[in-house]
């Protein structure tokens, strides 16, 4: 496995096949005496925008916090991974994390106050 | 135990022992075992991002020498802004070199097809063999 | 059915603000001499579109998806902001076009329908689905056929019209020659165009068992897209170019079909040009929504309630009403329609190619990766649009007035 050609920037599909993100970073675990393994990839606009400026991302997260939308990019371990390919597939309920915490926020204090939104 | 992000170190140039730069990283290889997923080379050089981008060009390209794959303990994550090799260039495989055969006197482990028609032609020979 | 149906949408997508203005002001000024570029153009993005499809109908991902996945954000970046620039301005060109029918056929500035049209566009995506706002869209925007019907009663000499398709140098005004050129590969080949089709592959979940479909859609519905193009031309050759007409406004543009329908005219061409262009700023407002969405891997569909898809929606709302905004402070939409084009084929080398990576990936296409000639045209297509991206700028200095 190639983790950049692979993973990196991959689409995440959650259970059901549910879009949550793409695999915005990769987090590698450093031992001592042993090879580095993957620990996390980690989702998120902070972590994407960590990647351009990260005074863009410390901006994004500060926001997010202040918010209260999450409390940092979302984690996920290794060992939830199911697949990998075009997309990586991993066991975790896409809805109810906080890869849909902006979509939360943003249907509760905005969408849902329009008319015909859940029509 | 520390950690380092790979997207952000992705690109960055990696210096020999003489502190001179020997190219930037562009790929990490990996492969499971068991429940984890362990690095087993740091591919550093224009061919890596080829390998990565367009394999079909890179034939027409060709693979540069002076693209390197290192194992996972060949290089320093002390500085990550500054990865460092722990080992001589010389000491490093080009993307083809015979590194396992130099070090270990072993034969470099053979890999694993990772298209499906590939794998199982493979196994259909293996039973073939065995019957 | 299914491809008849596709066939129509691609003639009406093709037909907008950005094709119908450089075909008048190129008919008007070059006579039938600029037809080739349109031929070319259509050829080029007949290609790009049924690559698109493919991707689409093979790999369930579309063509912003797989940039980003298979090239990395840390290209991606450009063209995504790029494009978004691009698809805004033209947006916002679309919904000026469709102000300015409103304002030929009522005699109300355009300005004052900015929001009207804005609420509209809005609507329609906020309750529509992806297949009912197509089939609209489509059925509405056969009306440009009107235009076939004027160029075959004004009797073209075919000779004419023949040697229009020869690549030949201007006589005069050299400059404005090869802007238009440049202004013509910019209205046809917009990618919005190739996102919007390989996203609405997958809205409506296209396999393998479509790919004929695919081609037929990509040739037939470009091609006679083009036809439709090719036909503004022709009239407005036929009407404008004998008396002097530059067409600087939709006033004289609107002049065009007055001979061939002498009572209805104008009023065809103020009904066309409103359905045509609100129907693209429909496209352009999906496709604006749909390049973060998959750039970003949210949750995206217009077949979906907004409450399910907020991102997506928030991002076409915006995009919308600030395209709006352009038009209620009063900025031109046939200069926003020329800078737009100009724009677009500044950023066409970096839509175009990571086709040559994408395309060819086996993990994508498995056994429908391109073959040779495929992987040429996209070479050729490439380099064109290097050689068009490097003289735009001067040109719109030097031809643009």
């Amino acid at each position: 496995m190639h983790l950049v050609r692979d993973v990196l920037d991959k689409q995440l599909l959650g259970n059901d096949e549910e879009r949550m993100g793409k695999v915005d970073g990769i987090v590698l675990s450093l031992r001592d005496g042993r090879p580095p393994r993957v620990a996390f990839l980690e989702t998120g606009a902070s972590v994407l925008a960590r990647r351009v400026s990260r005074r863009l991302a410390e901006a994004i997260e500060a926001l997010e916090r202040r918010w209260g939308i999450r409390q940092g990019p979302m984690r996920i371990p290794w060992e939830r991974v199911r697949t990998t390919g075009t997309d990586v597939g991993v066991d975790v309920d896409a809805r109810n994390s906080s890869a849909f915490a902006w979509e939360r926020f943003l249907r509760e204090r905005v969408v849902e106050k329009i008319p015909g939104a859940k029509e | 135990m520390s950690e380092i992000h790979l997207e952000l170190v992705l690109g960055r140039r990696v210096f020999g022992r003489d502190g001179r730069a020997v190219g930037r990283l562009e790929e990490v290889r990996a492969e499971r075992d068991g429940d984890e997923c362990v690095v087993t080379d740091w591919l550093i050089g224009p061919a890596a991002l080829l390998e990565r981008w367009a394999a079909p060009i890179l034939g027409i390209l060709g693979r540069s020498g002076r693209s390197y794959a290192a194992a996972w303990d060949q290089l320093d994550w002390s500085d990550p802004r500054r990865p460092r090799l722990t080992c001589g260039v010389e000491e490093l495989r080009t993307m083809r070199g015979p590194r396992w055969k130099q070090k270990t006197g072993q034969a470099p482990p053979k890999e694993q097809p990772e298209r499906r028609h590939e794998r199982e032609e493979q196994q259909r020979k293996k039973e073939k063999g065995g019957k | 059915m299914q491809v008849a149906l596709g066939i129509v949408t691609s003639i009406a997508g093709f037909v907008e603000v950005g094709s119908i203005s450089t075909s008048l002001q190129a008919g008007a000024t070059f006579g039938f001499q600029l037809l080739w570029a349109i031929a070319l153009a259509a050829t080029c993005l007949i290609f790009l579109i049924e690559m698109s499809g493919r991707l689409a109908a093979v790999s369930k991902h579309t063509l912003a998806d797989a940039v980003r996945e298979r090239l990395g954000f840390g290209y991606h970046v450009v063209p995504l902001t790029a494009e978004l620039i691009v698809d805004f301005l033209v947006l916002a060109a679309e919904i000026g076009g469709a102000c300015f029918a409103l304002q030929l056929l009522t005699g109300i500035r355009f300005q004052y329908w900015a929001l009207p049209v804005a609420l509209a566009a809005w609507l329609a995506l906020w309750k529509g689905t992806f297949g009912a706002i197509e089939k609209g869209v489509s059925l509405l925007g056969l009306i440009a056929l009107c235009f076939v019907v004027a160029a075959v009663q004004l009797h073209p000499r075919g000779r004419d019209v023949g040697a229009g398709f020869l690549p030949s140098l201007p006589q005069h005004h050299a400059p404005n020659y090869w802007f238009l050129v440049v202004s013509i590969v910019g209205a046809t080949m917009s990618p919005y165009l190739m996102n919007f089709y390989s996203s609405g592959a997958v809205e409506e979940e296209w396999t393998e068992d479509n790919l004929v479909t695919n081609r037929l859609t990509a040739l037939l519905g470009m091609g006679f897209g083009s036809c439709v193009s090719m036909c503004v031309l022709i009239v407005s050759a036929m009407v404008l170019h004998p008396e002097g007409v530059k067409v600087e406004s939709f006033e004289q543009g609107a002049l065009v079909l007055t001979r061939a329908f002498p009572y209805w005219g104008f009023l065809l061409f103020g009904v066309t040009l409103l359905v045509e262009c609100f129907g693209a700023a429909l496209e352009i407002g999906m496709n604006i929504a749909y390049v973060p969405s998959q750039a970003l891997g949210w949750n995206w569909s217009e077949n979906v309630k907004p409450s399910e898809n907020a991102r997506f929606c928030l991002v076409y709302t915006a995009a919308i009403f600030g395209a709006a905004l352009l038009m209620l402070v009063g900025v031109d939409p046939i200069e926003l329609t020329r800078f737009s084009m100009a724009f677009t084929v500044l950023i066409l080398p970096l839509i175009v190619l990571p086709l040559l990576v994408i395309m060819n990936d086996e993990r994508y296409l498995h056994e429908f990766r391109n073959g040779w000639l495929a992987n040429a045209v996209v070479i050729v297509i490439v380099g064109l649009a290097f050689v068009l991206a490097l003289v735009a700028i001067p040109l719109e200095i030097l031809g643009g007035s």
